[in-house]
C-alpha cells in the first residue's frame, strides 16, 4: 500500500516521529490522530475485544513514543507501524493461548466470550443482526485458526491492503515467501469457510481444482 | 513452447512456468499474485489472455476473487469500529511527562554541545593566536544531562510507576515512611489512582521488582502484583519473598483453580435458573415494607411484577422549591460529610433491635448520599445500609434513622466509635444483601473471593479483611470511580461491567437528574471496582446472566429500563393520598435478576430514595 503523497502543508509522519523523539508530544499527536483508526481497528479484529484493542493500542502508541528517537526516517512509517504493531498483538495473542492451555483446560464458551451490547430497535433488525454477527463470526474464527505467520500475511494483504513487498518488509521474509504464506492461508480460509453460511453465500463451498 | 527470454523480465514475485504442454495453466499462486496486482504489466496480459480461454482458471480466478469478497466484508464491518475518543488522551497522559523530561535533555544536550563548540572554538582561537597547534580538540559528551537529576528521575519513576500494582491499607500508610527511593514513584502513584497497570517491557519489571524488595523493611506495601500485557502474572517476575506476607503470590490460582471456578459457576447458574425469584430477570420483584421515615413525605408503592413484589417509594424533603437539577451542589458521600462535620454519626440513635442508626444531619449547602449497601463498621455494629437514602441539605439540623443489615461475626468484633466508610458493596455481594442471604452466606463468599485474590490474611483474620475488600483505598477507589463518570460526561446513564478480558460483568443503569445520577454511578461503580481486586486472571464471569441474555434485555425489555411513566403500571393498592409517580427508575441487576426501582416523586427533582429489598423482609 502506497501511502497518498502528503499536501504541501502536511508534515509527513517520519517527520511526525522524529520530532516526537525529542518530544514533541503535539507532533505525537497529531500523528495518533492520523493512525489511531488503523491501530485500534487491527487490534479490534484480532482479539475481538474493546478493551483489550483499547490497551493494546494505548501500548503501541507509548512503545512507539518510547522508541522514537531511535527511529530511522526512511519514508517507512505504515511498514515500521504494522511491524510493531503486528508483533505486540500477536505476542500476546501467544500469550494467552499459551496460558489458556495451560490454566484453563476447555473453557466454557461463555466465559471466553466478548461481550459488544448494542441496543436495537426492534426483533427483525436484531435477528437480522444476530445472523450478520454470526457470519463474521465464522469468518473471524477461520482467520484466527490459520497459522501465526500466515494469518499476518493474510491480514495484511486483504484487510490492510499491502504489497507483497511491504508485507514482506513487515514480516522481515522474502516476497516468495509470502507468495507462499498467503496461498497457504486462502487454501485454508477457502476450506474452512466452504462449510459455513457466509461462505456458501460468497460461492466459496463450489468445487476448487 | 514459448520461450520465457522472449518476455519482459518476470516480475520478482511471478514465479514458475506455464504455457507449456507438461503444465498448461498457471499455479494459483500466479492467479492470485495476478488478482492481488503483483504481476507486471507482460505476465499480466499473458494472464488475462489464458484466463479468456480457460474456464477452469477464470473459475478459480472467480472463488479467490469471492474469497478477498468474504474478508473484506468482514474488514468493512469492522471499519466501524472506531476508537474511543479518550485513546488519545490516555497515550498524551502517559507520554506527556516523558515528552517534557525528552524535551529538557535535548535542550541541555544542546546547550552542553553549543557549550563545548563554543569552548572549542574559544581554545582553538587561542591556541592559534598563540600558537600551540598541539591542543587537543574537545569531544563531545553524551549531552551533559546529570544522571541523577531531577528530569531523569522523574522520567525513571514514571517509567516505572506505571508497571505497578499495589494495594495498601491506605494510601497515607503507604506514604507515612516511604523510603526516599520510593518517594517519586508514590507520589506518582497517589496521582494514578489505579490498582494496578501493565507492565511494558521486562526491564520495568525487574525494576519494579527491585523496588519493591528495597521496600520491605519500611513495609508499605500490604500486596503487590506485576502483570504483563495481557493481565496474567508471569511466574518469576517477582523474586520469592520479596513481598510481605498477604501479596499476591505469581500465579495466586492453586492448580486446577480455574476448574473450579467453572465449576462453581455453572452451579451458581444452575442454582439461580432452578430459583423462581431469579430465573427470569423480568419477573423478579420484591415487595418492600413501610420505610421509618418522616411521616407526611409524599410515598407510593409499586409493584415490581405480577409476582406481587413491588417497592415503596418515598420522597424526601427537597433541597427548596423550584430549585433546578443543575443548581444543586454536587452532593457529599457520607464519610466525607461525617469528616466535614456535616453529618455527624449518633451512637445513642441507635434502634434498641440495632438495626438501625441515626445521623443528625447538619447544616450545609450540599446533599449527602447514603446508597443502599453502604458499609457502617465498629461501635454499633458493623452493618450495611440497608435502603439508600438522600440527606438533604437544610439550615436546620435534623436527625435521620437509616435501617441496616448487620452481619452478625463481625458485629461481635465491634467495639470502636461508629464511623461510615464510604463504600458500597459489588454486585454479587449486594444482589445477596439485596436478597436476605445470611452473614454466613456472605462471609463464604466474600472468603471465597479472598482467597482467590491471594488476601486471606492469618487464621481468623478473614472477615475483617472482607470489610476491607470495601473499605481499603477507599477514598481512592471513590475519587477514581468519581473520576471516571466525570470523563464520560454529563449524559452517561450508565454502564456495563466486564472483566479486562471484556467478559460480561454487570450492568447499571439509572435515569436520574443529573446531579444524582452521576454520584449514584460513581457509587456503584466504586464497588464493582473494590470487587475488582478479588478477581485473579482466570476468574470466569459472575454468576448471573449471560451477555446475550444482557443483548436481550436490552433489545427486547428497553422499556423497562428507561423513565417513561407509561411503563408504570396501574397499581390496585396505591393509597388515594398518594400522588401518582410521574416517572420511575429502573435498573436490572443482572447477577442476580434484581429489578431495582425508583419513582420520582416528580420529573428532575432530586428526591428520591432507592430501596432494594427481598421479598422476606414482608
Amino acid at each position: 500500500m502506497t501511502p497518498p503523497a502528503d499536501p504541501p502543508d502536511r508534515r509527513s509522519d517520519d517527520d511526525l516521529l522524529v520530532r516526537a523523539g525529542r518530544g514533541d508530544v503535539e507532533a505525537f499527536s497529531e500523528l495518533i490522530e492520523r493512525h489511531q483508526g488503523a491501530v485500534y481497528r487491527c487490534c479490534w479484529r484480532i482479539f475481538r475485544n474493546h478493551h483489550t484493542a483499547e490497551d493494546l493500542a494505548q501500548e503501541f502508541f507509548v512503545k512507539l513514543f518510547r522508541h522514537a528517537a531511535r527511529y530511522e526516517p526512511a519514508g517507512h512509517f505504515t511498514t515500521y507501524m504494522y511491524r510493531v504493531l503486528t508483533n505486540l498483538c500477536f505476542d500476546v495473542l501467544r500469550r494467552r493461548k499459551r496460558r489458556k492451555v495451560t490454566e484453563a483446560g476447555e473453557l466454557d464458551p461463555v466465559l471466553s466470550e466478548g461481550t459488544d451490547l448494542e441496543p436495537v430497535d426492534d426483533e427483525v433488525d436484531f435477528d437480522a443482526r444476530m445472523r450478520k454477527v454470526e457470519a463474521y463470526d465464522a469468518v473471524h474464527d477461520a482467520v484466527a485458526a490459520l497459522p501465526v505467520e500466515v494469518r499476518k500475511a493474510v491480514e495484511l494483504r486483504e484487510l490492510e491492503g499491502l504489497s507483497y513487498r511491504e508485507i514482506a518488509q513487515v514480516l522481515d521474509m522474502s516476497g516468495n515467501e509470502v507468495k507462499v504464506l498467503l496461498h497457504r492461508g486462502r487454501k485454508l480460509l477457502a476450506r474452512a469457510l466452504a462449510r459455513t453460511p457466509i461462505g456458501r453465500e460468497f460461492g466459496l463451498d463450489r468445487g476448487a481444482r | 513452447m514459448k520461450r520465457r527470454a522472449a518476455l519482459e523480465p518476470p516480475s520478482p514475485y511471478e514465479s514458475g512456468i506455464w504455457g507449456t504442454t507438461e503444465r498448461p495453466c498457471p499455479s494459483e499462486r500466479t492467479l492470485a499474485a495476478h488478482l492481488d496486482g503483483e504481476l507486471d504489466a507482460a505476465r499480466a496480459r499473458l494472464v488475462e489472455t489464458h484466463l479468456d480461454r480457460c474456464a477452469a482458471c477464470a473459475s478459480d480466478v472467480r472463488r479467490l476473487e469471492n474469497l478477498s469478497g468474504c474478508l473484506r466484508a468482514w474488514g468493512r464491518d469492522t471499519g466501524a469500529v472506531a476508537p474511543p475518543s479518550r485513546l488519545l488522551s490516555r497515550v498524551l497522559r502517559t507520554v506527556s511527562p516523558e515528552g517534557a523530561a525528552l524535551r529538557l535533555e535535548t535542550l541541555r544536550s544542546r546547550r552542553a554541545v553549543a557549550l563545548r563548540v563554543a569552548a572549542a572554538v574559544l581554545v582553538w582561537a587561542g591556541a592559534a593566536v598563540l600558537g600551540l597547534r598541539d591542543v587537543p580538540q574537545p569531544t563531545v559528551g553524551p549531552g551533559g544531562v546529570d544522571p541523577e537529576g531531577v528530569a531523569a528521575g522523574v522520567v525513571a519513576a514514571e517509567g516505572v510507576a506505571p508497571a505497578v500494582a499495589l494495594a495498601t491499607p491506605t494510601v497515607d500508610a503507604a506514604l507515612a515512611p516511604p523510603p526516599a527511593r520510593l518517594a517519586v514513584s508514590l507520589a506518582l502513584l497517589e496521582r494514578i489512582p489505579v490498582l494496578h497497570l501493565d507492565v511494558l517491557d521486562d526491564e520495568a519489571a525487574s525494576a519494579l521488582a527491585a523496588t519493591l524488595a528495597g521496600s520491605r523493611a519500611a513495609g508499605p506495601f500490604a500486596a503487590a502484583a506485576v502483570l504483563d500485557p495481557a493481565g496474567s502474572l508471569p511466574a518469576g517476575s517477582l523474586p520469592a519473598g520479596s513481598l510481605p506476607a498477604g501479596s499476591l503470590p505469581a500465579g495466586s490460582l492453586p492448580a486446577g483453580g480455574a476448574q473450579d471456578v467453572r465449576a462453581r459457576w455453572l452451579a451458581e447458574r444452575a442454582r439461580l435458573a432452578a430459583d423462581p425469584r431469579t430465573a427470569d430477570p423480568s419477573a423478579a420483584g420484591f415487595t418492600v415494607p413501610d420505610l421509618a421515615l418522616p411521616a407526611g413525605e409524599p410515598a407510593a408503592a409499586e409493584p415490581a411484577s405480577p409476582a406481587g413484589g413491588g417497592v415503596t417509594l418515598r420522597a424526601l424533603p427537597r433541597a427548596s422549591d423550584g430549585a433546578a437539577p443543575s443548581e444543586l451542589a454536587a452532593p457529599y458521600d457520607l464519610a466525607t460529610a461525617v469528616r466535614l462535620d456535616r453529618v455527624r454519626v449518633l451512637a445513642d440513635a441507635a434502634g434498641d433491635d440495632g438495626e438501625t442508626f441515626g445521623l443528625e444531619v447538619g447544616v450545609g449547602a450540599r446533599p449527602v448520599f447514603v446508597p443502599a449497601g453502604e458499609l457502617v463498621a465498629g461501635g454499633v455494629a458493623d452493618r450495611v445500609v440497608r435502603h439508600g437514602a438522600w440527606l438533604v441539605p437544610s439550615d436546620d439540623p435534623y436527625v435521620v434513622r437509616l435501617a441496616t443489615r448487620p452481619l452478625s461475626r463481625v458485629r461481635a468484633r465491634a467495639a470502636a466509635p461508629p464511623s461510615p466508610l464510604g463504600a458500597v458493596a459489588g454486585p454479587a455481594m449486594r444482589a445477596r444483601l439485596a436478597r436476605g442471604d445470611d452473614a454466613a452466606t456472605l462471609i463464604a463468599l466474600g472468603e471465597a473471593q479472598l482467597r482467590e485474590a491471594g488476601l486471606v490474611g492469618p487464621e481468623g483474620s478473614v472477615v475483617p479483611s472482607l470489610l476491607a475488600l470495601y473499605t481499603r483505598d477507599a477514598a481512592a477507589v471513590a475519587a477514581r470511580a468519581a473520576d471516571f463518570v466525570a470523563a464520560l460526561g454529563p449524559d452517561v446513564a450508565g454502564f456495563v461491567a466486564t472483566d479486562p478480558d471484556g467478559r460480561f460483568q454487570g450492568l447499571e443503569r439509572v435515569d436520574l437528574p443529573e446531579v444524582a445520577r452521576a454520584a449514584t454511578l460513581a457509587r456503584l461503580l466504586a464497588g464493582y471496582l473494590a470487587e475488582a481486586r478479588t478477581r485473579s486472571v482466570a476468574d470466569g464471569a459472575r454468576p448471573g446472566l449471560r451477555g446475550e441474555d444482557v443483548l436481550g434485555v436490552l433489545a427486547r425489555r428497553a422499556p423497562r429500563l428507561v423513565v417513561d411513566a407509561a411503563t408504570v403500571p396501574a397499581t390496585p393498592g396505591r393509597p388515594a393520598s398518594v400522588p401518582a409517580p410521574s416517572g420511575a427508575v429502573r435498573a436490572v441487576e443482572p447477577v442476580a435478576g434484581l429489578l431495582l426501582e425508583a419513582t420520582l416523586a416528580a420529573p428532575l427533582r432530586p428526591t428520591w430514595i432507592t430501596v432494594l429489598v427481598p421479598d422476606d423482609d414482608r
